[in-house]
């Protein structure tokens, strides 16, 4: 497969430069099993990188070479062009955020304290330490008055995860490496914890290499995704070009019958020829008001929510024109044949 | 009689100083074994090798499986092999610190191994180090179970702490031994009681510590109640709590020192002299001076092999024993006249001598057949390192010799009834019994039951008085004090007679004519000592020890 093909075009236009590259990395585990497979990547300042696959595909082994919990076999891994080889583990990990699927609060230390764990180490003063977690706590709704001092096994899983991804963030780190983080979580509070970290990813604008198996999360969090077999880059692209045209057989198989409902999450207004009309402003802007960049789901569901025959479609503040209900659907149909 | 008030006027102050004496054993022991097994438990936690785990668990679960006299036996001769002192305060802390190692071993092990990998990971990957995970997660976390595991050896050292003070480490086990060996159950209720007492404090008391030492977040009880963060963090608390410990061993420790290294005559004796108005506190009357030292409470075992090697100077033995010639040793000159006199007499049941009159004769054949110099004979070939004969042997080879059996003759055939014969546990005691056994069997169709080596004199006596026993040997002196509870005499005859009818008004025991000997206390030195310092008599000996003090 041609590189340009596989590396995909479309990207992200804040991303100024790698901050993160695999040179040829490869892990042979002792027993033999080859679990990353001369691996070439770079991760782009500011972007979330998906790393899709099933298990044993070398997603969280890829991973966990960053921080260096695992070593590579062969092959180096740059941050900031530096090899992170040469870097003292311990002050690599100081400077990198992680977040797992078992959280891993530590019991017996507070919420407060469990924040202020790398801080800690990178002896920051009390009043810093104090302020950034409230900060932090404030950013996920979770009051600091109410919460600092709670221990981890006083939260519910949702709050606990939330804590576990503020804690990743805490010295503003500039990668932040995530292994499943909600995976371990009811599908109601996933998608809400999907979505408020959506929302605060476009306000600190992170670095962040997520591992998930989860498609639709993939699509959903994933500024680009690789898809991984194997150890072997399947295809690296953003969710609509891996969506709309899969680059083997192996992704087509691996979308497999999802492939129709992906591409109502990764088709935006934006991406259709669709014809906005006239219509007469509602008092109120709604809260999942539409924009161009909203995907068709978010579409139907705005539908949904509204019960109106025709809603307008904003750029920032301005309408730029209503869409019917009717329209929309005649688009849908036409892309279930298109997939 | 006053002297034995004194004694009792004694034993309140007596209780304090040993439970305070036992409450250090316990002390100094949990801090070193704390100080061993919990960085063991850690690494073994640590060790990726498994074999180093399962042997370190192993051979520590063996020591444990040996029984606790034997372990304190152990001791004493790794201490020998070592060149050092085989009794006292160090062989005694060290077979409590070996004892109370694998609780917490264990549980440091497992609390540490328990932690959940993906708390790990997350420090690790958060960059802690090796030491800050260590002190940060994992130790925090396995507080509980390692405080669990130091409960459990607390109470298990107080109570084998009762125990070492067969080598003379002191603490409440003085007064139990003093109590069985000495007929006085008040003084085993005054030792057992602290020791119970102790451990239940203990264990309320850890209990107290274990909570505050265990983080709010792991701990149910904070957890649902609320509270604001403590100044006195976990963390914080572990540091204190360890600089309690530290200035505690160390004040313990100097403590210890001086006592252990003061030059001096360094006495030691059996419970039962040290606490007899006709041991220790007659012959301090007597002869109107004291030890500079107090004097060790030793095991009458280990009492010879020690005065030997010089642990000890000064012991107590008894005029017939093997041991003093056989050990190097002297006996000193009783010159006032003061340890009364002791004569070896058979005491038998009078319902055994209705049921089976023959043994009347029979044992009145052995009267007066048997001389100090007969026992001390027999007593060496008993106890002499170099091939000893065991005391069935001695005492047959005496009664051949005697002639009061024939080469030739054959047992009776056990067809006229069972006779339960006792005996304490020491040498002379064994041949005794032994012999009156023999004589009994040759002599009559009586079947004979050998209860040889029952605990002391207390046993024995209540034993013959319930039945369990029909006879027994005792000496004139222990009946007349320790039985009787009667002053001392110093008139064998007299003494013989006040015994005979009091036995057999309460106690309807017979008390048949003494076999000879008279195997009454006396100070025992090494030979090389008596030489060295001239001393011959007990008055030498206090002289001595007088200009010692000054």
């Amino acid at each position: 497969m041609p590189a340009s093909q596989l590396l995909g075009n479309d990207t992200n236009d804040d991303c100024s430069g790698t901050l993160l590259k695999f040179d040829n990395v490869s892990k042979i585990f002792p027993n033999g099993f080859k679990a990353v497979d001369n691996l070439n990547l770079e991760v782009k300042r500011g972007e979330t990188l998906v790393l899709l696959g099933t298990s044993g595909s070398g997603k969280t082994t890829t991973m966990k070479m960053v921080n260096r919990l695992i070593e590579p076999t062969s092959g180096k891994i740059y941050l900031n062009n530096e090899d992170i080889s040469i870097c003292d583990p311990i002050e690599l990990r100081r400077k990198i955020g992680y977040a797992i699927q078992h959280i891993g609060l530590f019991p017996h230390m507070t919420i407060a304290e469990n924040i202020a764990v790398v801080p800690k180490l990178l002896k920051w003063s009390k009043r810093q330490i104090s302020d950034r977690v409230d900060e932090l706590l404030d950013l996920v709704n979770l009051p600091p008055k109410e919460y600092r001092n709670r221990y981890p096994s006083q939260l519910s899983g949702g709050q606990k995860q939330r804590v576990g991804v503020i804690r990743a963030l805490a010295t503003d780190p500039s990668v932040i490496l995530m292994d499943e983080p909600f995976g371990a979580l009811d599908p109601i509070t996933r998608e809400q914890l999907q979505n408020e970290f959506l929302e605060l990813e476009s306000e600190i604008k992170k670095t962040i290499l997520f591992v998930t198996h989860d498609i639709y999360e993939a699509v959903k969090m994933g500024d680009r995704i690789v898809l991984l077999d194997e150890g072997k880059i399947q295809q690296l692209a953003t969710p609509q070009k891996l969506v709309e045209n899969p680059a083997s057989e192996f992704v087509e198989q691996f979308l497999g019958r999802h492939r129709f409902q992906l591409s109502l999450y990764t088709k935006k207004l934006k991406h259709l020829n669709i014809e906005l009309q006239d219509g007469t402003p509602p008092e109120k802007k709604s809260d999942n008001h539409l924009t161009m960049r909203s995907s068709l789901i978010e579409t139907m569901d705005a539908f949904k929510v509204n019960k109106r025959k025709e809603l307008p479609v904003y750029s920032s503040k301005k309408i730029l024109g209503f869409l019917k209900r009717s329209i929309l659907l005649d688009t849908i149909t036409e892309v279930l044949h298109t997939v | 009689m006053n002297q034995i008030k004194d004694f009792y006027n004694n034993l309140g102050s007596e209780i304090l100083r040993l439970s305070i004496q036992h409450l250090e054993l316990t002390l100094i022991a949990m801090v070193i074994a704390i100080l061993i097994a919990v960085p063991l438990g850690i690494i073994i936690a640590k060790t990726k090798t498994r074999i180093i785990q399962s042997a370190t668990l192993s051979s520590i679960s063996m020591v444990q499986t040996i029984p606790s006299l034997a372990l304190i036996a152990f001791v004493m001769i790794i201490f020998k092999a070592a060149g050092l002192h085989t009794i006292g305060f160090f062989p005694g802390i060290t077979a409590l610190v070996v004892y109370a190692l694998l609780p917490i071993v264990r549980n440091t092990y497992t609390g540490i191994s328990q932690v959940e990998p993906s708390t790990i990971e997350v420090a690790k990957s958060m960059g802690m180090t090796k030491t800050q995970i260590l002190f940060r997660v994992e130790l925090p976390l396995s507080i509980p179970v390692i405080m669990a595991g130091i409960k459990i050896s607390t109470t298990w050292t107080i109570g084998l702490a009762t125990l070492v003070s067969l080598i003379g480490a002191g603490g409440l086990g003085d007064l139990i031994f003093s109590g069985i060996r000495n007929v006085r159950e008040s003084y085993i209720i005054a030792g057992a009681v602290p020791a119970a007492v102790m451990a239940l404090i203990a264990e309320w008391l850890l209990g107290k510590i274990e909570l505050s030492l265990t983080p709010d977040g792991i701990q149910d009880e904070a957890l649902h109640s609320n509270k604001k963060p403590r100044f006195l963090t976990p963390q914080r608390k572990l540091v204190l709590v360890g600089i309690g410990f530290a200035v505690l061993v160390a004040f313990l420790t100097f403590r210890m020192l001086p006592s252990s290294h003061k030059k001096g005559i360094v006495p030691g004796f059996e419970a039962e002299f040290i606490a007899r108005p006709d041991g220790l506190p007659g012959l301090y009357k007597k002869y109107n001076f004291k030890f500079n030292k107090k004097p060790k409470h030793l095991d009458t075992g280990l009492m010879y092999k020690a005065c030997e090697t010089g642990s000890i100077d000064v012991i107590d033995g008894f005029s017939t024993d093997g041991r003093i010639p056989a050990f190097g040793l002297v006996a000193l000159k009783d010159d006032k006249k003061f340890f009364p006199p002791y004569y070896a007499t058979p005491l038998v049941r009078e319902n055994t001598l209705k049921k089976f009159p023959e043994l009347r004769s029979v044992i009145a054949s052995l009267a007066g057949k048997i001389s100090e110099t007969d026992m001390q004979k027999m007593n060496y070939s008993v106890s002499r390192e170099k091939d000893p004969i065991d005391p069935k042997q001695a005492a047959k080879r005496f009664l051949i010799e005697k002639g009061l059996i024939s080469v030739d003759s054959e047992p009776g055939d056990g067809s006229a009834g069972i006779v339960a014969v006792g005996c304490k546990d020491y040498t002379e005691q064994s041949i005794i019994g032994q012999m009156l056994s023999i004589l009994i069997e040759y002599n009559t169709d009586l079947k004979v039951d050998r209860k040889l080596n029952l605990g002391g004199t207390m046993i024995c006596f209540n034993a013959l008085t319930n039945g369990d026993l029909d006879l027994y040997v005792d000496y004139t002196g222990t009946v007349l004090m320790s039985i009787l509870k009667k002053p001392p005499v110093s008139s064998p005859e007299k003494a013989f007679n006040i015994s005979h009818s009091n036995l057999k008004e309460k106690y309807r025991i017979l008390m048949t004519e003494p076999l000879g000997f008279n195997n009454t206390y006396t100070l025992t030195v090494r030979k090389g000592f008596s030489k060295k310092y001239n001393v011959k008599t007990i008055s030498d000996l206090v002289k001595l020890v007088q200009k010692k003090k000054n």
